[in-house]
């Protein structure tokens, strides 16, 4: 089997040691048509951690309360977070990226000097407080906000889609929330007010937090 | 001082300024028809004074709510235009629009910022023409100079080609972009005569596009260059826009032709008209896929088109099946081209299915449904342990 499955396979957060030993025993194609639970639930356990990879490498954002500190907020389910910040850090070089959540937080930071990765377990909140984040985080966000609905034509509109592409779980990530204020229900009202107001030249004012 | 340490913040006042955020949505609003949200480039990135990389394919930083990728900050440099297309908001002819143009240092400034804090994964600039195509091009031109020189970008770049720009400005935009394209929007010299009299078909359009396919000799693109057509805009039937894009593919070398269905907007000329359906624009994707990526050919698709020249309402690939399979296919025993013509197998499933046959039988549809096959529509289509299903009126009883 590739390194990389089974580098996502030891991330995963039921991950138990006879896992590994099987996986090591059998082929990419062995998992194409599991033979046998044991092996349909190996293949299961790479796609989990691989989804959810993906998934955050996207919707994760930063804030970057000093300049070369980027901090970013994402609770995985599965033992990724290193492997987002390291993503990033290649990204960014020369930057400390950090990742993490209320639980712990991994440091990435690649330059011409070498490369640092360590994982702290504590609150990303603590850390974002101590660095005085969310001061200029509105810059980037209203920016975007200005931006995203730009791109929404109420002709095209499928919640459906969007509900399956844009999972509710990571939304918090994403910062995509909705305001619980009694005229924005659910999304659907929402969007509903949102197509009203991009119909026209209209200002448009801000319903997202 | 390596790029990240130059560029600082976009100050408090210049970020919340309502006048940037009505400009931003504006242009936003300008380039929403415009389609390719692709970021994929085989361009390498190295080093350590930069910001940023190109990625895998498949990013999307988020979705509209109309289930569309937004993974690129598409915009347009400036939404004013002398060219009078009847159909977009930013002509000479539409109304009730305010005009907004960027500054290179300010549209440099707000890809950055969005880029860095993983909202987009690169910029896709277009632009209407300004009073003069070649000096808005300048400026684009000089805005993702910027980007690439002064602040060390290496993210994914699409920058459109403006109707009618001289050579050495393609030339130079392709050496800064991942991705150059231009919209030829319809197939012909009459039907774009129909939809936008004051551009020039073979000139403006057809000849920038041979200008970038010779220059691509010596500039490889990365991500290479695309168009779009607008399906319905003029009285073009599908046929026509298919072999339109046919062409494309072929002789002017592009690597995807997009579609996007006619839309009727207020305060332009086409306001009364009727929307194209979307459902339209779907069979062009479906016929494109199954020629581009299916590798079907231009004579083999000719028959999923009706006498009149029209796409049918159902799935192009359901009527391709009709005319070339002679009777079920069974997974087991049949070819790649052969999988590939039934409903429902692609070319990821086909492939899974000539790997896994090496090694044993497939015996159920289930296992047909793990390899990835959408068996609702494969199975009528397919023969397995000498059972199928007879209900499909041309193979007989």
């Amino acid at each position: 089997m590739r390194e990389s499955s089974i580098n996502y396979l030891k991330r995963h957060r039921d991950l138990r040691q006879a896992d590994i030993l099987l996986a090591r025993g059998i082929s990419e194609d062995d998992l194409l048509l599991p033979e046998n639970e044991k092996v349909r639930r190996i293949r299961r356990m790479i796609r989990e951690v691989g989804t959810e990879y993906h998934y955050l490498k996207s919707f994760i954002r930063f804030e970057e309360p000093r300049r070369g500190i980027l901090v970013g907020y994402a609770s995985p389910k599965h033992r990724i977070k290193q492997m987002l910040a390291d993503h990033f850090a290649h990204r960014f070089p020369g930057n400390l990226i950090v990742v993490g959540d209320e639980r712990s937080f991994c440091l990435s930071l690649l330059s011409e000097r070498g490369r640092l990765r360590v994982e702290v377990k504590g609150s990303i909140k603590v850390l974002r407080r101590e660095l005085g984040c969310g001061g200029r985080e509105d810059e980037g966000s209203v920016l975007w906000e200005s931006y995203y609905f730009s791109q929404y034509e109420p002709r095209r509109r499928n919640l459906g889609m969007f509900k399956r592409r844009m999972p509710e779980r990571y939304r918090r990530e994403v910062k995509l929330k909705l305001k619980s204020t009694p005229g924005n229900v659910t999304l659907d009202d929402f969007l509903k007010n949102k197509e009203e107001e991009c119909s026209g030249d209209k200002d448009i004012s801000y319903g997202l937090l | 001082m390596n790029g990240a340490d130059k560029l600082g913040h976009l100050s408090s006042s210049t970020a919340l300024d309502v006048e940037l955020q009505a400009k931003v949505s504006a242009l936003g609003r300008g380039s929403r028809h415009d389609v390719c949200a692709s970021t994929s480039s085989s361009r390498s990135v190295s080093g350590f004074r930069r910001i940023g990389a190109v990625s895998f394919p498949g990013v999307c930083q988020a979705f509209t709510p109309d289930g569309r990728c937004v993974s690129l900050f598409k915009t347009l440099y400036t939404n004013a235009c002398t060219h009078s297309c009847y159909y977009c908001p930013n002509g000479a002819m539409s109304r009730g629009c305010g005009k907004y143009s960027f500054t290179p240092e300010e549209l440099a400034k707000i890809v950055l910022k969005l880029y860095k804090e993983n909202y987009i994964e690169g910029l896709f600039l277009s632009s209407g023409v300004g009073r003069d195509e070649e000096r808005t091009m300048e400026e684009m031109i000089e805005a993702v100079e910027l980007l690439r020189g002064k602040y060390g970008f290496e993210g994914y770049v699409h920058l459109k080609i403006l109707p009618g720009v001289g050579r050495d400005h393609i030339r130079r935009a392709m050496e800064l972009a991942d991705r150059v394209s231009i919209n030829i929007e319809t197939v012909s010299s009459s039907t774009m005569g129909e939809i936008s009299p004051s551009k020039d078909y073979l000139t403006d359009i057809l000849r920038r596009q041979s200008f970038i396919r010779e220059e691509m000799r010596r500039t490889p693109l990365p991500a290479g260059h695309t168009t779009q057509m607008i399906v319905g805009g003029a009285e073009e039937r599908d046929l026509d826009i298919f072999r339109r894009a046919v062409y494309e593919y072929r002789k002017m070398g592009v690597r995807r032709v997009y579609y996007s269905a006619f839309t009727s907007i207020e305060g332009t000329p086409f306001e009364g008209r009727e929307s194209v359906p979307l459902q339209r624009e779907k069979r062009h994707y479906q016929l494109d896929w199954l020629h581009r990526v299916y590798g079907f050919s231009e004579k083999e698709l000719f028959c999923v088109f009706d006498d009149e020249g029209y796409l049918p309402a159902e799935d192009p690939k359901k009527r391709l099946a009709e005319c070339l399979l002679d009777g079920p296919v069974d997974p087991n025993t049949a070819s790649f081209k052969e999988l590939l013509t039934v409903p429902g197998i692609g070319p990821v499933s086909a492939g899974r299915i000539i790997r896994i046959r090496k090694r044993r039988r497939i015996e159920s549809p289930e296992e047909l449904s793990e390899l990835g096959v959408a068996l609702k529509r494969a199975w009528p289509y397919l023969l397995l342990r000498g059972w199928r299903q007879s209900t499909l009126r041309w193979w007989g009883s």
